[in-house]
């Protein structure tokens, strides 16, 4: 049985995943451990994995506030890069790992396993970095543009892109550097030999000459046998969310609210603790007794038997409900989700609204209809059938186990 | 034997002292050395220690006499800053109180004898017990810094050796990881990986003055390794106070010194004077004194002239290092003392090579001060003659 090491962005919903395919493996017999800077251990606590800390932030790099906001999350990214190339190689020979999976979204982990000399399976939680011609960079809202033209246009994007993250990449440049290796400096250059272990399938991607690698679906741990009873007495309903980052924006949740007495359907509220106490009632008081508003809902179930998903498009919560076969509009707010949303606009399988822009009368019309139009449902057959053949977990597990030979 | 019959007796069993046995043995095995080691800390130094050295800093011929005295090796070494990491690619390598010992003890011509000197001649020693013994040469190994002729800052440090419970996953030394909160003066930790599971952590400052608190760099020391889950027990512990020098009056201290016994070591400000680290003239000296040895019937005089000549010329191709300090104790502010290592070790590998081992080109000078100068020439301007702090130690010592 070997020792597995999991080397991620300090971010629930990167950890949720990471600590899903490590339940899986442990279940298998393999010790499991997360490794990083202090910012990573509350991670490893709630997802019940061991932890090998080295020194590096004590907080995960916060998203949003503008562009004074952004240039600190890219001096965060940065930094936490930084503190794994220097410090990673020796916290996984502490660990005594015998191989490491490694998430994209943080490229120091590789070069930590690689200068460690321990061998890595990479693991693409949000949209693949790989960088097929005419893809644009995940964190660009673009819709597809087929031939010479869209190619000239992700190339561009990418270049803009490497710019912004030009302090990871010399933070990147310096660790290879300091431990002997090649100089690769952009994320892209750090993916897995058999490309990565994929949540995100090729069903709601753009196109690709061949798959990423392994695409497996959503890695999720098993649903509990006793669930809760379902919302609303079974009654008809909207799940909303915003993800774990975006928790906080109550603007966003009254318009959502209003929208649902607009169009008339129950709505239940995942504010995912970003929402004090007093908003919360605040918002339940938009219509008593048909709004249902807590910090967390046993997701799987409640996106199950939802009629359509209120989303930041955030990849987790929308391959849920695409697995489910439930219809979405997305509200992207940022990161990768503005990605998501144009394959997702692409592949039919959502409504996209700007989340600047949107009024309860816009997004009640979208909502009834991809409550009352089958063909929203329909639309996501493709994906359903997909996630339904992926494998998920197992076939993620499958994936490192068989690197491990 | 009987120690009262020496050609050499050496008075201090530290660094300096050892190596000086270790240099004699190996260039002339017949050689009758007594050293008297009181075994007690002295000023500034503490039971247990740890000497390191960079390959580069020695020559082959010490190379192989300070061999046995070696008790841990490294392909290399590593440097750690705010925004700048790398690996030098010297070899390093470390004594040990024990080590160094042994490989004394292990030479067949020479005795270590426990005690304490009360008083030190060129012709012999008394000691504590009122024994005395003497010897045609006459070596003062007693580690105390001649303070009367030298301006110092101070590095300090506390090291904690660690047992750790698990493997801490390091393979290479940090010798400065400044990465590190900044705290009384310019703060880094020093880490040698000694086993898989042993480590030894030191919380080291440049400082103003040279009082201690143990305290203060235990938490650092703690803070470092719970950062690393380095969680074990404490196997040895050592602390230190090494000199900085700004300004040596060489010409003086030799001139007062020339009726006594040889001084050897930090005895006579043989010491880096940017670093405080002692092996590299410690072995330079050693190699000195048994070359004169060869040379002419051995007695206090003739080791005295070669060493006096050896260290004026030591202390003339200081001056630069000692400009060095100069800047960094008194041109720059605490908090700006790390972004001028920092830039010091951006600089090519040889020159830094050249740097430990006191042998800075007058190119490297050049290279060190030009370019973006590591302080502003407003505040780098007073810092750059040595005179008046001379001046300074010359009325200090007439009154």
């Amino acid at each position: 049985m070997a020792r597995i090491a999991f080397l991620m962005p300090p971010y629930r919903s990167h950890a949720a995943v990471h600590g899903a395919l490590a339940a899986r493996l442990a279940g298998r017999g393999h010790e499991v451990i997360f490794v990083g800077p202090p910012a990573l251990q509350p991670h490893a606590q709630r997802e019940g994995a061991g932890f090998q800390p080295f020194r590096g932030p004590a907080q995960a790099g916060r998203i949003g506030g503008g562009p004074a906001g952004f240039a600190r999350l890219l001096r965060d990214t940065a930094r936490a890069t930084r503190a794994h190339a220097l410090d990673g190689p020796a916290a996984l020979r502490a660990a005594r790992a015998d191989i490491a999976v490694v998430d994209e979204m943080e490229p120091g982990g590789s070069l930590a396993a690689d200068a460690a000399g321990v061998p890595r399976v990479t693991l693409a939680a949000s949209l693949p970095l790989r960088r097929d011609p005419g893809m644009p960079p995940p964190y660009v809202g673009w819709d597809w543009r087929e031939g010479e033209d869209g190619v000239r246009r992700a190339e561009g994007a990418w270049r803009v892109s490497d710019w912004l993250m030009t302090a990871q990449r010399r933070a990147l440049a310096e660790g290879c550097r300091l431990h002997g290796l090649p100089v690769r400096d952009r994320p892209s250059d750090w993916i897995g030999a058999e490309g990565s272990v994929a949540q995100w399938i090729a069903a709601l991607d753009f196109p690709r000459p061949q798959p990423v690698g392994p695409v497996v679906g959503p890695i999720r741990r098993p649903v509990a046998a006793a669930a809760d009873p379902p919302l609303f007495d079974g009654a008809p309903y909207v799940f909303a969310s915003l993800g774990t980052i975006a928790g906080g924006r109550l603007r966003l949740f009254t318009v959502i609210a209003r929208a649902a007495r607009l169009a008339g359907v129950n709505v239940a509220v995942a504010h995912c603790g970003g929402l004090s106490p007093a908003q919360a009632a605040a918002l339940t008081a938009i219509w008593p007794g048909r709004i249902d508003v807590r910090a967390f809902f046993d997701q799987l179930p409640a996106i199950r038997g939802a009629a359509a998903v209120v989303t930041h498009g955030g990849l987790n919560t929308v391959l849920d409900a695409a697995g489910f076969g439930v219809p979405m509009v997305a509200l992207p707010l940022g990161n990768d989700q503005n990605g998501i949303a144009a394959r997702l606009r692409r592949a039919g399988a959502a409504i996209t609204l700007s989340p600047r822009r949107v009024t309860p009368d816009s997004l009640a019309a979208a909502i009834a209809s991809v409550t009352t139009d089958p063909r929203w449902r329909a639309a996501l057959d493709p994906a359903r059938a997909e996630i339904a053949a992926a494998g998920g977990a197992d076939a993620a597990a499958d994936a490192v186990e068989g690197a491990l030979r | 034997m009987t120690p009262d019959r020496a050609d050499v007796l050496i008075v201090g069993g530290g660094l300096a002292g050892s190596l000086v046995a270790l240099a004699v043995a190996a260039r002339d095995a017949s050689r009758r050395i007594t050293v008297v080691d009181s075994g007690a800390p002295q000023e500034g130094q503490s039971d247990s220690h740890t000497w390191s050295f960079h390959d580069t800093d020695l020559s082959p011929d010490a190379a192989r006499w300070i061999a046995p005295a070696v008790a841990h090796r490294w392909p290399g070494q590593e440097v750690r800053f705010p925004s700048y990491a790398r690996r030098l690619r010297a070899g390093y390598a470390s004594l040990t109180s024990q080590s160094l010992r042994a490989a004394v003890e292990a030479l067949p011509m020479v005795t270590r004898l426990p005690g304490r000197a009360t008083a030190i001649g060129a012709a012999g020693a008394q000691l504590h017990d009122g024994s005395r013994i003497d010897a045609p040469c006459v070596i003062d190994a007693t580690g105390r810094v001649p303070r009367g002729y030298l301006t110092l800052g101070w590095q300090k440090f506390v090291g904690v050796e660690r047992q750790t419970a698990r493997p801490h996953g390091r393979a290479l030394p940090i010798i400065m990881d400044a990465t590190v909160d900044q705290r009384d003066g310019y703060r880094f930790v020093y880490t040698l990986p000694f086993a898989p599971d042993r480590i030894l952590i030191e919380d080291t400052r440049y400082s103003d003055g040279p009082a201690l608190d143990h305290a203060s760099f235990e938490a650092g020391i703690e803070d470092y390794a719970r950062a690393q889950g380095w969680d074990g027990t404490e196997a040895r512990r050592e602390h230190g106070v090494l000199p900085i020098a700004m300004a040596f009056d060489a010409e003086a201290f030799w001139a007062d010194a020339a009726a006594g016994p040889v001084p050897v070591g930090m005895r006579a400000g043989l010491f880096h004077p940017v670093t405080g680290y002692s092996l590299p003239l410690a072995a330079r000296a050693a190699d000195i004194i048994a070359a004169a040895m060869l040379e002419s019937p051995v007695s206090t005089a003739s080791v005295m002239a070669a060493m006096r000549r050896f260290a004026l010329e030591t202390a003339d191709r200081q001056r630069f290092l000692r400009l060095l300090s100069r800047m960094l104790f008194r041109g720059a502010a605490p908090p700006a003392r790390r972004k001028v290592l920092e830039r010091f070790y951006r600089l090519p590998e040889p020159l830094i090579e050249r740097f430990y081992a006191g042998d800075l080109t007058r190119a490297d000078q050049a290279r060190i001060l030009l370019g973006r100068p590591p302080i502003p020439i407003r505040d780098a301007l007073p810092c750059l003659r040595e005179a008046p702090l001379l001046e300074d130690l010359r009325r200090k010592r007439a009154t």
